[in-house]
């Protein structure tokens, strides 16, 4: 950006890497976080990041003490905010693999800057995720092992019918197949840290993680057929996994659950929410790290394209749900659907339509695509659109369904916000971690779509 | 014993000796002692292992030692619990002593109503309070109160220790000696002694209290009752010269009307009242399509739980009714000039001004309904009912109102045909005419000691009537009190009176029934009843009592059996104490004194043919003496009413319509407030607002609209020179210009429950020349501003036109029973397709099926279910945020205008859905299905995920969110229910269909190598309704009533398009009322 005239750049539309960097400044530029001691600007993120986390801590805390009774969950809500915030998180989750596999088997070689902060986004955005499962649970020290089918001496089984158990399965299967996939992608470059470590505890640990990796060409052509085969086994997961868990509402009868438009939905969804997340993380990492000539505008624009196709995406589901509720001559999923747009619940509704429908149509302009403030706050929109998305399906779903008399208002308390609020820290504080100790670009990979005439 | 040594062998026997064997000396040479001896441990570990394996081959299994190890412990521990084994006969089994694990019923008596109860006692504690099906008014029903009475038994904020005080201050404890002796020091000082009560339903009772006064010179006993039907007892007085609560027979009429008499819940017996009344709106036979059906009309300022289930409902102002109740004599007597009250004079110029015309004018009931019911009751003359009165019309028009009532009853035949006047109704007998006398007294200072028992007028008393200020001139105060409550903080010496389940007793409710009170516990604190408390006192100060107390007091006693308790000896009592105790004097306490005095009286009348012994055995096995076997053969002779009695009635003027009048009535569950540290009664949503924890001022969707209120807004009512504040509800059906609040809130002193609790209003009682006048003041009302959140249970009163109640008129039932289930082909379809197999039920397959036609709403279901399944109460916070535990609720909805809508009860409980959509979604298998068809939990399997309370489509079950059981406080842990797990928090809950209760009948059964028989037993809510509108049981077979029932045209399943295949089925709600707006009369029940 600093030293190319824009000519060139309308010249060149494929360089994917700007500044005219060698392969030696590619891992120079890469490493330089994990060899100094850690900038200012990472301190004050990261305390902030902890700060909230211990708002996550004292919440969780607080509930697992208490009972569940301090969250604003009652008795035609028996979810809230906890699930709201679970299918959110693996919502988030889903760019990572899907840009790391799906891209990679295109063959999309503008994936290369962004994949490791991606995948790394979505093992912490599933860790994230995990944690509210678990931690909605009446009794949490059960739940954690009760939900695993092991064999036990009671005959203790779960059920397999259950969609709560199939999020087990098909979460649990996300989480380790991403972090394998990651874990392998790792390998070279952690070797490469590793080459230029010159602290020998420092030395050691990058040498344990990073596999005897010598660089070989059967390391390499061993490597290239795991990526392969591991891009592929991850293709299908970042399907599968969001649609079972819109199964967790899809399966019950709950108007306004009970639908089968939610699995494709839910992708899209998850896809857009992701890919936002992914925009926000990355404008503020390639601002912090200075990674400006690997994480180029042009990669930002076209996630900001992608952004803006799932955007239309959602936009038709939500309209397609209102179109089938009235179809389907339900007096139930009829109201349920009114309600939601124009019942008490109207300005959460109205948040996700206009966050996650309309803002992101500012994307039609190119001059928008490639604006890096008009990015990030669009995709914190659509951060918060996607959080109301989930927050308008659980609540306004739960709370006014088939018998009147049971009807009642969803209203989240200190605890569910500092739940919800926490959980970014959590989020932040290991990603953070992330930038810190491991390379957040994949320089084997960028240096493959580097312009060969550099030295090396 | 020998020990010196044999001579010939040198053998001495150990000077200690453990067994006999041990003197002989062959014992000492056999080998095996020898061998025995010389080891260092006698018990070798590995010796102890082979006996046991020794023992497993003999039969005895080291299970089986362990078993047995634990019911020894268990029968050890139970034999130290405090049982009056020796005086107590179970009612239904009957083995001599209490076998731990199984339930011993006893019959009592609660004497507050006269109902007869069956006590439900676990290893000598009282668990479960359930009608006694013996006793011929309540016919084994209770009401939510009487379900609540265990609940305050264990209550720990019940007065413990008496004390003294100076007035208002704190209580130094006594000791129960020292109490005695210092009431009978002030006693004996005391010429002109007064003794406050309650009515007392005990003729027993009444007898003490009169050998006890009369040792001195002016001692007098007072009755005095908060909610007595004093107004009822005026207008009988004056119109037939009886002051008597009438019997009236619900069950012999087929049209009702109810001038505000709130008769199905508050108003007199309502227990037997919805027992009778819902006999005649039965439309489940075999023939119900012909079925005829009573009707009912209500004439009411405030809607009342009557009002909900009336036919045709008109709301009037306070104070209004009588107007109404004289249009219909004016149209029978002097328009149609039917009865042969048509030429009388008298009756003419009172009625003269009370045209239809002029009464529809002035109090909004349209005229063609006035004719409607004038027509109807002719029609049905003999066979009707008219009724009225209660607190919400108990106004300075009270005597006009009931001359009217008595008039048309006495007019139309209905007086002893319908109406009993012959039989007093006992309970709730004196209002404020004693207390107005004792009141005089007190304030000329001619009371040197009063004593107060069982009432609580401090708090009850209107201060119109100045009782805390006469109070102060009273020399000595002693109150015998469940708790340290308002009166008592004004006593000198103050001592705690025992629970009924603690106490003896008899009851004398009504003519020919006379019932006994047993206690099934010792007392828990050291309490003693009002008549131990005198016998204590007479032989403490040594009065000179008179009668029966002469001879009981003047028996030796140890102190022993006297304190605590004086019911109870302290040993077991041998044979000879018993024949002493049956032969009527060999007691010296007040259990002497009742078996006595029912040896005396009652033994010759009704013991004929039988020892007194098995006379007293028998009755108080069965509870109760029933001399009226069949009730329906009972008929009063009529009274002749007295035209004077319409001398009270005004001439006819019209009120401003722009006034407010102001209404107090009386709730079913918290009643007089005596039971407002009760939080199971504070908890249950009044059945017609559904709001828990707090009273609040009712107004009219009018009011609400011209005073731009909504519910929850606080309003300040100015009423005279008064001012209180009371956040709003907005009544549906309320009368436009009335306003509303019930008693019995605002406690000070009634437990950390209780006090504080909404505002007490019994201040604006008005005094009327003595008379208690309850409603019909003006009052101004202001908005305030400010916000206060009542804990309703349903907010949404609606049904939206879902398929979730069915009601529909007579004539629509008449041309199709099951027309409401062909209202929406797509929502009721008949059948679901499916294509899952069915399940398969090869035994037996519970059932239940609720009558909405019977169900009147009243919720001694929620609390009977609550007693029985140890359902704990959240608190006000936890209410208004819907976490509400209760395992049956009734759900409430409105039909028609808000002015005067319809209103529908249903209860809601677990549907044990065939195709439960609970079970699917849980991962953990924590609620499942079984093959009897019952939808169970496994509270330990349960992680609390909720997933199954969100699929539920009826909202039934229930999730702990706190540690709801840590609410039961030190001694209200010995109500649960040990057959019922107790939840921790964190699990999901929710009706079983009390299978605790099924599996203890089957167990039944199958020792005695048999089936069930349909109704052998109840669920709990089955048990107590008042209304038989639950009926359960087994629907494979199909010669069971809830098989019969549910193959009812007009039963429906709720949700039933969902598949889920519920096994409650409901009966449609049938009103008695034509859609046309004319010709009315036309349409009731006895076609």
């Amino acid at each position: 950006m600093v030293t190319h005239s824009p000519s060139t750049e309308a010249i060149l539309p494929d360089v994917l890497v700007r500044g005219g960097k060698t392969f030696a400044d590619v891992n120079d530029d890469v490493s330089r976080p994990l060899e100094s001691f850690p900038t200012g600007k990472w301190w004050f993120l990261f305390s902030i990041c902890l700060g909230v986390l211990g708002i996550w801590a004292f919440s969780v805390g607080s509930f697992i003490y208490y009972g569940q009774g301090v969250l604003g969950i009652n008795q035609p809500s028996g979810w809230g905010t906890d699930i709201t915030n679970f299918v959110f998180w693996v919502g988030i989750g889903h760019a990572g693999t899907l840009i790391s596999a799906i891209l990679f088997l295109f063959r999309q070689k503008w994936r290369t800057a962004i994949n490791r902060s991606a995948e790394a986004m979505t093992i912490f955005a599933v860790i994230t995720a995990l944690s509210f499962p678990i931690l909605h649970t009446g009794r949490v020290w059960y739940a954690a092992f009760w939900l695993l089918p092991y064999p036990n001496q009671r005959n203790l089984w779960v059920n397999f019918r259950s969609p709560l158990l199939w999020d087990v399965f098909a979460v649990g299967t996300y989480f380790t197949v991403s972090a394998v996939f990651w874990y392998v992608g790792l390998i070279p470059d952690l070797a490469s840290v590793r080459d230029r470590a010159k602290n020998k505890i420092r030395k050691a640990i990058y040498t344990f993680l990073s596999l005897g990796w010598r660089g070989s060409n059967k390391n390499w052509s061993h490597y290239e057929v795991a990526y392969m085969i591991l891009a592929g086994l991850s293709t299908p997961l970042v399907l599968s996994v969001h649609t079972i868990v819109s199964f967790d509402f899809a399966v019950s009868q709950i108007p306004g659950w009970h639908t089968t438009i939610f699995p494709p939905y839910f992708v899209a969804g998850a896809i857009f929410s992701g890919f936002a997340m992914v925009v926000t993380l990355l404008v503020i990492m390639r601002e912090m790290f200075n990674l400006k000539a690997y994480i180029t505008l042009d990669h930002l624009e076209k996630m900001n394209k992608i952004i803006m196709a799932t955007s239309l995406m959602v936009g038709y589901a939500y309209s397609c749900e209102f179109f089938i509720a009235w179809y389907s001559g339900s007096g139930f999923e009829r109201y349920v659907f009114i309600n939601r747009a124009f019942g008490p619940y109207w300005w959460a509704y109205w948040i996700m339509t206009g966050c996650n429908v309309f803002i992101p149509q500012l994307f039609w302009s190119r001059w928008a695509r490639r604006s890096i403030p008009v990015m990030f706050v669009i995709s914190l929109f659509v951060n918060i659109g996607m959080w109301f998305e989930r927050y308008v399906i659980v609540v306004t779903s739960l709370h006014r369904d088939f018998l009147p008399s049971s009807w009642a208002m969803y209203v989240p308390t200190f605890y569910d916000w500092g739940w919800t609020l926490g959980s970014f820290g959590l989020f932040g504080s290991l990603f953070l971690l992330f930038c810190r100790f491991l390379p957040t670009i994949a320089m084997s990979e960028v240096k493959g779509v580097m312009p060969k005439e550099g030295k090396h | 014993m020998n020990d010196t040594p044999s001579e010939t062998t040198g053998f001495s026997p150990p000077r200690h000796w453990i067994g006999p064997e041990e003197l002989s000396e062959s014992y000492w040479s056999d080998p095996a002692t020898v061998e025995k001896r010389s080891q260092e441990f006698h018990d070798k570990p590995i010796e102890t292992i082979a006996m046991i394996e020794r023992m497993d081959k003999l039969g005895v299994a080291r299970r089986d030692f362990l078993t047995l190890m634990g019911a020894s412990m268990a029968m050890a521990a139970t034999a130290c619990a405090r049982r009056p084994v020796t005086k107590i006969i179970p009612y239904v089994v009957r083995p001599e002593e209490v076998v731990p694990g199984v339930a011993n019923f006893y019959a009592s008596t609660d004497p507050e109503t006269g109902y007869g109860l069956l006590v439900k006692t676990r290893e000598g504690r009282p668990i479960k309070l359930e009608g006694n099906p013996d006793h011929p008014i309540n016919r084994g029903k209770l009401d939510s109160r009487r379900q609540a009475a265990i609940l305050s038994l264990y209550d720990p904020e019940r007065l413990q220790e008496p004390g003294a005080r100076a007035r208002g201050a704190a209580l130094r404890k006594l000791s129960p000696e020292e109490f005695d002796t210092q009431v009978a020091g002030k006693l004996k000082t005391s010429a002109r002694v007064r003794l406050l009560t309650s009515s007392l339903v005990s003729d027993t009772s009444k007898r003490l209290v009169g050998d006890f006064l009369k040792a001195f010179p002016n001692g007098m006993h007072v009755e005095y009752e908060a909610l007595a039907l004093e107004d009822v007892h005026a207008g009988q007085a004056e119109a037939y010269g009886t002051a008597v609560m009438p019997v009236y027979r619900f069950d012999r009429a087929d049209v009702v009307v109810s001038f505000g008499a709130d008769f199905l819940h508050t108003w007199g017996p309502s227990v037997e009242h919805a027992f009778d009344w819902s006999k005649r709106r039965k439309l489940a036979s075999e023939n119900a399509k012909h079925a005829p059906l009573s009707k009912l009309f209500m004439v009411e300022p405030i809607m009342s739980m009557t009002g909900a289930n009336a036919d045709e409902r008109f709301p009037v102002r306070a104070g209004d009714e009588f107007k109404v109740a004289l249009a219909v004599a004016n149209e029978l007597i002097l328009v149609q000039k039917h009865t042969r009250f048509a030429g009388d004079g008298a009756v003419a110029k009172a009625l003269g001004s009370y045209g239809v015309a002029a009464v529809a004018e002035s109090t909004g009931v349209p005229a063609d309904k006035i004719r409607a019911m004038a027509t109807a009751l002719w029609e049905a003359r003999g066979k009707g009912i008219v009724v009225g009165g209660g607190f919400a019309s108990q106004t300075s028009n009270s005597p006009a109102l009931h001359a009217a009532i008595n008039l048309l009853n006495s007019a139309l035949d209905n007086e002893g045909a319908t109406i009993d006047g012959s039989v007093d109704v006992l309970p709730r007998a004196s209002g404020h005419t004693g207390l107005v006398r004792l009141i005089a007294e007190m304030n000329a200072g001619q009371v040197d000691t009063l004593i107060v028992d069982r009432v609580n007028p401090s708090y009850t008393v209107s201060k119109a009537f100045g009782f805390d200020a006469a109070l102060a001139q009273v020399k000595n105060v002693i109150v015998l009190a469940d708790r340290d409550h308002e009166t008592a903080l004004n006593a000198d010496l103050v001592a705690p009176s025992s629970h009924f389940l603690e106490s003896w007793g008899d009851a004398h409710p009504r003519k020919s029934v006379w019932s006994l009170q047993q206690p099934t516990v010792s007392p828990i604190f050291s309490s003693r009843s009002l008549e131990e408390y005198l016998l204590a006192w007479a032989r403490t100060g040594k009065f000179a009592v008179t009668g029966l107390a002469a001879k009981i007091v003047g028996k030796e006693v140890a102190p022993a059996t006297l304190f605590p308790p004086a019911g109870y000896p302290a040993a077991a009592v041998t044979p000879e104490q018993k024949a002493l105790a049956t032969s009527g004097s060999g007691y010296s306490d007040w259990h002497g004194y009742l078996i006595g005095n029912w040896r005396e009286t009652l033994f010759p009348q009704h013991g004929a043919g039988r020892t007194f012994e098995s006379f007293w055995d028998e009755t108080l096995a069965l509870g109760v003496i029933n001399t009226v076997k069949d009730r329906t053969s009972a008929r009063g002779n009529a009274r002749t009413f007295r035209s004077p009695a319409l001398s009270q009635v005004p001439a006819h003027s019209t009120a401003d319509p722009d006034t407010i009048t102001f209404a107090i009535y009386v709730k079913g569950s918290i009643g007089d407030g005596s039971m407002a540290n009760n939080a199971w009664l504070q908890e249950l949503p009044d059945p017609v607002s559904t709001v828990t924890w707090d009273n609040y001022l009712n107004v009219s969707p009018r009011i609400a609209a011209l005073f731009d209120v909504k519910t929850h807004d606080v309003m300040e009512v100015t009423l005279g020179a008064e001012k209180f504040e009371l956040p709003v509800y907005v009544q549906p059906g309320h009368h436009a210009m009335t306003v509303s609040v019930a008693l019995g809130y605002g406690r000070r002193a009634a437990g950390k429950v209780g006090n504080g609790v909404g505002v007490d209003v019994s201040g604006y009682v008005q005094n009327q020349n003595g008379r208690a006048v309850y409603s019909g003041q003006t009052v101004s009302l202001r908005k305030t501003g400010r916000y206060y959140r009542l804990a309703e249970t349903q907010w949404h009163n609606a049904s939206e036109n879902r398929p979730i109640i069915n009601d529909i008129t007579i004539d629509e039932f008449r041309k199709d029973p099951a027309s409401a289930n062909h209202t929406d082909p797509h929502l009721r379809m008949a059948t679901v397709p499916s294509m899952w197999p069915k399940h398969n039920y090869p035994g037996y397959r519970w059932g239940m099926a609720i009558d909405l036609q019977s169900c009147i709403g009243c919720g001694a279901c929620a609390i009977a279910c609550q007693a029985e399944n140890n359902i704990p109460t959240v608190g006000r916070n936890n209410v208004r945020v819907s976490r509400e535990m209760h395992w049956i609720r009734i759900d409430r909805y409105y039909s028609g205008s808000a002015e005067n809508p319809n209103v529908l009860f249903q209860p809601m409980l677990c549907q044990h859905c065939e195709n439960a959509p609970c079970e699917t979604v849980c991962p953990v298998l924590a609620t499942v299905h079984d093959d009897e068809g019952t939808n169970n939990m496994a509270y330990n399997r349960c992680v609390g995920t909720r997933y199954c309370q969100n699929n539920c489509p009826y909202k039934v079950r229930r999730f702990n969110f706190f540690d709801h059981w840590k609410s039961y406080d030190s001694t209200m842990n010995l109500a649960w229910n040990p057959d019922v797990t107790v939840r921790s928090r964190g699990i999901m809950e929710k009706c079983s269909f009390c299978i605790q209760r099924i599996n203890g009948a089957k167990e039944n059964a199958k020792l005695a190598k048999r089936k069930l028989v349909d109704g052998e037993f109840q669920t709990a809510c089955q048990q107590t309704c008042p209304s038989n509108a639950i009926v359960f049981g087994d629907i494979n077979d199909p010669t069971t009533q809830v098989s019969k029932l549910k193959l009812q045209d007009h039963s429906f399943r709720v949700l039933e398009v969902l598949n889920t295949r519920p096994a409650v089925s409901y009966l449609t709600k049938v009103r008695n009322q034509s859609k046309a707006p004319h010709g009315e009369g036309a349409e009731h029940g006895h076609t």
